[in-house]
């Protein structure tokens, strides 16, 4: 499985080995090599490519990597395949934000008709002494609370149904 | 170490004839390979389509590093077998590299019969086990198996080597403490539910992974209930309910990089540490030994002409080279690695055999793999061998080989007959490797000589019986007899019954052994050890 950097929202696929000088980049079809880098000071170095020598400053931030290069900046993000690859098709299941184990509506946080963001806090509920946030499992919008605050529920109740659309 | 210097003309007829001899044979089983890897009917592929499960080679490469080499094994696995219908076993088992780190690869290759396991298929995932567990390799699976083949069930369940044993090499492998992963890309029933289960993680993929003891026909028809293989055993299921699963992948890519990423987190161990050297390419080319080769498997040739054309420089350290000449020992390097080499020049005698047993011991005093290069045609037999002890020194021979704690390999070069297979570190020894050359003949006896025998009994029971076998019918059992026995003699058969784990072009040969040398090193060498020699 290959590397997959984006640069300037393009693909690219490729592979890093090492050879006798160096490393060899195959890059979709084409193989450059020998590539080498020395590193020189903090976020400064020398990158050797195919024997030619570039000096380089870069900083690398999480998945982003910025470098200066022959007068140029790029923004190169590497596509870590387990985000890439995992499907984005949500089935209907990711829906509902469901009951992790039975308790009682402390608080909520939404309306219905709201939009909302994966992540976002929908409801506070206690159980077992410890209050628990639900958070929205995905982007949609509230379609439903089931509810109310005070009231009890099983585990795996269906607490609050979203719809896709945002309205 | 000194050079061998190669005595043959490379410009002689011999030497042309045999070339043009030798290439066919490597084209011919090029082309059997390929055929095996790829030739598929449409309806086959059309169906893995319509599934949208990718084919089994596909699914391997996404799995490997770019760039690595892939040491397949026993592509041609059952090439002789079920009416050659059933190619590679549908099975595909390999040595190579995942994040860095070798590993066994086993998959089922649902695109012949299912993915179903035929006694072939089992003897090969076994096979495959046993390299990972004598050579300490993590294991990964792709697993896309219906099931056991059940017409032929009675060859493939019940033993001490069949079905069975997959599990319990699994159960062993997590013991030793050797991690599995399991990709579930199709339905894993039956045995084939235990793979996953029995590995330290598995990924089952949403749509078409699913994992059930028994399919949904199965149930209907033991309890009469009705269910749907999502229900029954789907990757949302396993993975949120049973927890027979441990991560659920999106798709087969997915699946295939949470397994590179699992393996990525894998101990590391220390490999063995033996002697090395920086390596270097032989002084002789490698596709010489297409020349050398004889077209006729009954000319001799000598040993260190291929030894020349294998390893590192062609230096050969050459141990006891006036006594004992028919078996030729030494110390050579290969891609670096020190080995020891025990090759034939010829039947194996007293001072051979003695000679070869003391080499073994030497190399295993020095950490030294040992390499086997097998011509032979047994042990020389007769009255005056017998009187100097030819049985009590090959059994010395027999005794070094099978003690050895260092790591084995075999090589059939041309000949493997007799007792001299067992003296060579045939498959019963335990070799961690065994490769055939295409032209290779394995048997107990030689063809002519087995049916000199056959004839020869059957022409004594007669005269028993008053009569005599005329010339005439003696040609009539002769022939078939010696078809039967050629056929079952060659390499071909023998990789199809998985008495190797391949067959090899020659001029492969030393890259292959440079990739089974360097896994066998993920395991740890036991102090030299041996029975007792009969003097």
């Amino acid at each position: 499985m290959n590397h997959s950097f984006e640069v300037d929202g393009v693909d690219f696929q490729l592979w890093l080995s090492p050879c006798q000088q160096g490393y060899r980049l195959r890059l979709h079809d084409k193989v450059i090599a020998p590539i080498a880098f020395s590193h020189q000071a903090d976020s400064r170095g020398v990158l050797t490519i195919a024997g030619q020598r570039e000096p380089v400053r870069y900083a690398i931030d999480g998945e982003m990597l910025h470098v200066r290069i022959r007068g140029r900046t790029c923004i190169l993000r590497y596509c870590d395949p387990l985000r890439t690859l995992a499907s984005t098709n949500q089935e209907a299941g990711h829906l509902v934000a469901r009951a992790p184990m039975p308790g009682v509506v402390v608080k909520t946080n939404v309306s219905p008709g709201q939009p909302v963001s994966a992540g976002m806090e929908l409801m506070t509920i206690e159980s077992m002494k410890l209050e628990t946030v639900i958070r929205s499992p995905q982007d949609g919008a509230v379609d439903r609370i089931h509810f109310n605050e005070g009231e009890s529920f099983e585990r795996d109740a269906v607490l609050v149904t979203l719809s896709e659309e945002r309205r | 170490m000194q050079r061998i210097t190669s005595s043959v003309d490379v410009k002689s007829q011999e030497f042309r004839l045999n070339e043009l001899h030798n290439r066919q044979l490597a084209a011919e089983l090029k082309e059997r390979q390929r055929a095996a890897r790829f030739s598929r009917p449409e309806r086959d592929l059309e169906r893995l389509r319509r599934q949208n499960k990718l084919f089994v080679r596909d699914r391997i490469e996404a799995l490997l590093d770019p760039e690595t080499p892939f040491l397949e094994l026993s592509t041609l696995a059952a090439n002789k077998a079920y009416d050659g219908e059933v190619p590679s076993a549908a099975q595909v088992v390999g040595i190579g590299m995942v994040v860095g780190r070798e590993v066994i690869i086993h998959a089922d290759d649902a695109s012949v019969k299912g993915g179903a396991w035929y006694p072939l298929s089992v003897k090969k995932i076994v096979r495959a086990l046993d390299v990972a567990i004598e050579n300490r390799l993590p294991v990964v699976h792709l697993c896309d198996c219906a099931g056991g083949f059940l017409p032929l069930q009675a060859e493939f369940f019940a033993d001490r080597y069949h079905a069975g044993r997959i599990f319990r090499n699994q159960s062993i492998l997590s013991k030793m403490g050797v991690p599995q992963v399991s990709i579930v890309m199709g339905h894993c029933t039956a045995g084939g539910a235990f793979v996953p289960a029995l590995s330290d993680y598995n990924i089952i993929v949403e749509g078409t992974g699913a994992i059930f003891l028994g399919g949904p026909p199965v149930v209907k028809a033991a309890t009469g209930e009705t269910v749907s293989v999502e229900e029954l055993g789907g990757a949302h299921m396993h993975t949120n309910v049973s927890g027979t699963s441990d991560y659920i992948a999106s798709s087969e890519m997915h699946a295939i990089a949470i397994a590179r990423d699992i393996v990525a987190r894998f101990h590391r161990p220390e490999k063995v540490s033996i002697d090395r050297a920086t390596p270097e390419p032989p002084a002789y080319d490698a596709s010489e030994l297409y020349g050398l080769i004889p077209k006729d498997a009954r000319v001799q040739f000598d040993m260190r002409e291929i030894i020349a054309r294998l390893v590192d420089g062609s230096r050969f350290h050459e141990y006891k080279p006036r006594y004992g000449e028919s078996l030729v020992c030494g110390f050579a390097q290969l891609h670096g690695y020190q080995i020891g080499i025990l090759a034939n020049n010829g039947v194996l005698v007293n001072d051979s055999a003695l000679k070869g047993a003391h080499f073994i011991q030497l190399c295993d005093k020095s950490r030294t793999p040992l390499l086997f290069l097998q011509n032979i045609t047994g042990f020389m037999v007769g009255r005056e061998y017998e009187r100097r002890g030819i049985t009590k020194d090959g059994a010395k021979l027999i005794m070094a080989v099978s003690g050895a704690s260092v790591p084995k390999f075999t090589v059939v070069c041309n000949g493997s007959h007799g007792a001299g297979t067992y003296a060579m570190a045939g498959r019963a020894f335990d070799p961690r490797f065994m490769f055939t050359w295409p032209q290779s003949q394995i048997s107990a006896m030689g063809a002519e000589q087995a049916v000199g025998v056959l004839t020869h009994v059957k022409a004594r029971q007669l005269a028993r019986e008053g009569g005599r076998l005329p010339e005439q019918e003696l040609v009539a059992i002769r022939e078939p007899i010696l078809e039967d026995y050629r056929e079952r003699s060659s390499a071909y058969y023998a990789t199809s019954e998985i008495w190797d784990d391949g067959i090899l072009d020659p001029i492969d040969t030393r890259n292959a052994l440079a990739i089974v040398l360097s896994a066998s090193l993920n395991a740890p060498i036991e102090a030299p050890h041996y029975g007792v020699f009969r003097m």
